[in-house]
């Protein structure tokens, strides 16, 4: 009798927070309702269509508002599914996601996927690191906690100090190409929230390793550098070859029946020439093409 | 001593002291209202500097238990604490964080410890450390008051957590030492200071430094200087601990107290001098005056009218004076015209108003004179008793008015006559006495022989009318021995019988008293 009275009062509670809590982690930016085709989503899904707006406003006559900047205000992944949700007759939406969705969450979420492309995941150091290149073992090993000082791997005798954004913990891809669990990586590291934190924590310690897409815009302050894997640097040659081992897939996410120029706008993007340059600027391996 | 202080000056002597008194007193009672009021505001003041300082004290904790706050709340502070104390890294980055983020706290000393107690931000020697381990393991409260060789310092520290353990801790303190006591009471007049075991260790100016404070006593004497002082209890200190106090020092205001009773008591002082030399020179201006009105008076009340000049000054004394030189130029006048009026009189009193000779109460009053007269040199008195021969025939005849006349004419004769020691008297309607101071009979019988001579032989003259006069005398000498007051009576009587024995032989002839008549020289016996 007892525990049922506990079982009720954490159901109440949970009923009661929960719509608050979802809509606090995965709430999607709230949406003008003024004829815009509107993506929102993960920042760097964000970023190709954000280089290529002004082609797209002008090749499909809309305008076009996106969201995603810093993940901020897209808020990520999640962001971009519950976006693409939203388009109904009244309203064009998209979102943008930077992993690999599943069957599952696919049949679940009753959305499409269109691939992008394929972005490379750099391992980054400390520009104060000597280490110039690793082999992808010796990083699953750091990233493990196998290794913990530079000198192991050729550096100095210095802490290694990891850094790991481990982000959308149910989607398969993207950091799990590292190790495929979160378990699996060092207790004792920082688990950063966000691609820019990364970027600072990297930077501000110079034994520090973390990893972040190649789309990311390093500020010119940033301390970071991309190092090479088995000798290959993390370009769309070395994803095409097969030679780099990290990378991910980014894709534009529509409800299973999205507006007309909504998929003029991501057909354009996956075959466009535009994106072609964008590609090229951040090592992008496009799927469609 | 009575009339002194009855006078305009003791008065003004009398009015100078009261007002001097009074003044004085004035002072008095500022200067120790003042001085009262001094003390009191000077205790109230440092009440209120205390409480004062004790508020800022706590601001300051509390800005300090502020920050401490925010530090501890810092999630990546907390990372990068964990990187540093878990993983090994450098703490470089952990010092770069907490500066960049928390560089603008206005703390004296900022520090992060880790849990084994390595500093990984700021630096503190091993006592500092010591007490700061001994406050860990004691205290309750996040913040307090920590002994240091500068003074106190205010501490506050709090737990750093990450992953629900404790990282270390995060301690920021504020300095209240030597500089804080000189930047804060320093220019206000209040001194700052540390006590510790009843002697002043360190205080904003370091005069007081090595003074011993008295056991309950809210003052402290240094040298000529006298200072109001309050403790400060702060929450958290321990009695061995340095005790801040403050001291507010009234010397500078109660000796510019002192200097202005001085002043005030010196402008007293020459007040009541001009007061008085005014006072005395208004008296001078119109004593003066006054002092000669009173002298005048005083003539004046004595019979005595000077003369007193007039004055050209406008002042009320001045008008005064010459009103009272009217006065007196007018009694003066009043004096002679009544002087004139007795001596009419006097005169008409003894003289015979138709002849202008003395008359019979005349002789009453001259004779006595001449009595002591002659005593005194050694004479005799003579009478010469004279009468108008046929006196009422000449009237029956020509008249009463030429009678008169007659009368008058010949007085005149009597007086053109006489000598400057005779004495003429008309004691009757035509008898007529002539006294006169003698040594020699013979030389009052030629004279009076002399004058019916010449009596005779100038017959009185009166509207064309010639009236022949003649004249009958008697001759006799007072009695020497006789110093009754019969005595003229009796020598009258001796020429009245003389001038009638005169008459007997025919008139126009001289007639001497038995008795006197072979006296050669006399003499008084």
């Amino acid at each position: 009798m007892y525990k049922w009275k506990i079982l009720a009062i954490c159901v109440t509670t949970f009923m009661l927070l929960a719509p608050h809590t979802s809509r606090a982690l995965n709430t999607a930016p709230d949406l003008p309702d003024n004829g815009d085709i509107v993506g929102a989503g993960a920042h760097f899904s964000w970023i190709i269509f954000s280089m290529l707006k002004p082609e797209l406003e002008k090749f499909s006559g809309r305008k076009i508002t996106l969201y995603g900047k810093n993940s901020m205000l897209g808020q990520g992944c999640n962001a971009g599914i519950k976006t693409a949700k939203l388009s109904n007759n009244k309203r064009d939406t998209f979102g943008f996601v930077c992993c690999t969705l599943s069957d599952k969450e696919i049949k679940k979420q009753n959305i499409r996927v269109h691939p992008l492309a394929l972005e490379p995941v750099m391992i980054v150091l400390n520009k104060a690191n000597p280490v110039k290149n690793l082999s992808s073992r010796q990083v699953r090993d750091i990233f493990k906690g196998k290794i913990t000082n530079w000198k192991e791997v050729g550096g100095r005798d210095q802490a290694i100090v990891v850094v790991t954004r481990l982000h959308c913990k149910k989607r398969p891809g993207h950091w799990k190409r590292i190790l495929p669990d979160a378990k699996a990586f060092r207790a004792e590291r920082i688990n950063v929230k966000s691609a820019n934190e990364m970027s600072q924590r990297v930077s501000d310690f110079s034994g520090a390793i973390g990893h972040i897409g190649s789309t990311w815009i390093f500020e010119a302050g940033d301390k970071t550098k991309a190092i090479s894997i088995n000798h290959k640097r993390p370009t769309a040659t070395n994803l095409k070859n097969k030679s780099y081992p990290f990378y991910r897939k980014l894709s534009a996410v529509t409800s299973q029946d999205p507006g007309a120029d909504v998929l003029k706008i991501i057909h354009k993007t996956q075959t466009g020439a535009g994106f072609k340059k964008v590609a090229q600027r951040f090592e992008l391996l496009p799927i469609a093409q | 001593m009575t009339k002194f202080l009855h006078s305009y000056r003791g008065r003004l002597v009398i009015y100078s002291i009261a007002l001097m008194i009074f003044l004085s007193g004035t002072l008095f009672y500022s200067y120790h209202h003042v001085y009262s009021l001094i003390k009191t505001e000077a205790h109230n003041h440092i009440e209120r500097v205390a409480q004062l300082s004790h508020s800022r004290l706590e601001d300051i904790r509390s800005s300090l238990k502020g920050y401490v706050d925010i530090v501890q709340d810092d999630l990546r502070l907390q990372e990068y604490m964990y990187v540093v104390t878990h993983i090994g890294s450098e703490t470089k980055p952990l010092q770069e964080l907490y500066k960049k983020h928390f560089g603008w706290f206005a703390t004296d000393r900022r520090m992060i410890i880790s849990s084994k107690g390595q500093t990984l931000v700021g630096q503190a020697d091993n006592a500092f450390l010591n007490r700061i381990r001994f406050l860990l393991e004691k205290q309750t409260d996040n913040t307090a008051y920590i002994e240091t060789a500068d003074g106190l310092e205010i501490v506050a520290i709090s737990p750093i957590k990450y992953l629900d353990s404790t990282l270390g801790h995060v301690i920021l303190t504020k300095l209240i030492g030597q500089q804080w006591l000189k930047e804060h009471y320093s220019d206000s007049g209040v001194m700052a200071f540390f006590e510790q075991q009843g002697t002043v260790i360190s205080s904003g100016s370091g005069k007081l430094n090595g003074i011993e404070i008295p056991v309950n006593n809210d003052q402290l004497s240094v040298k000529d200087d006298t200072f109001h002082i309050r403790r400060l209890n702060l929450t958290g200190t321990t009695t061995d601990m340095p005790q801040l106090w403050f001291a507010i020092k009234d010397t500078a205001l109660t000796s510019r107290l002192d200097q202005h009773r001085k002043i005030t008591l010196s402008l007293i002082g020459l007040g009541v001098i001009a007061v008085t030399l005014f006072g005395l020179l208004l008296i001078r201006n119109f004593s003066r005056p006054l002092s000669q009105l009173m002298c005048l008076t005083r003539e004046v009340a004595a019979g005595r009218l000077p003369e007193v000049r007039k004055t050209s000054q406008t002042n009320e004394i001045a008008a005064l004076a010459n009103q009272f030189s009217d006065m007196v130029k007018a009694l003066k006048d009043k004096q002679q015209e009544i002087d004139r009026v007795h001596a009419t009189l006097e005169k008409s009193a003894i003289t015979d108003m138709l002849t202008g000779l003395y008359n019979r109460r005349y002789l009453q009053v001259v004779f006595p004179k001449l009595v002591a007269q002659a005593q005194r040199d050694n004479n005799r008195i003579a009478a010469i008793l004279i009468d108008i021969d046929h006196f009422k025939k000449i009237n029956d005849t020509h008249g009463h008015i030429t009678g008169d006349m007659c009368l008058a004419q010949f007085s005149d004769e009597l007086k053109k006559y006489s000598r400057t020691n005779d004495y003429l008297f008309r004691i009757g309607g035509e008898e007529f006495l002539i006294l006169s101071i003698t040594e020699d009979i013979n030389g009052i019988y030629q004279f009076a022989e002399k004058l019916r001579l010449a009596i005779e032989q100038t017959p009185a003259e009166y509207i064309g009318k010639t009236i022949p006069i003649t004249i009958s005398c008697g001759i006799s000498l007072d009695d020497p021995t006789d110093s009754s007051e019969t005595v003229i009576t009796h020598m009258l009587s001796l020429a009245d019988k003389a001038m009638y024995k005169a008459k007997e032989q025919g008139r126009n002839r001289i007639c001497i008293a038995p008795g006197t008549s072979d006296t050669k020289k006399l003499h008084r016996i």
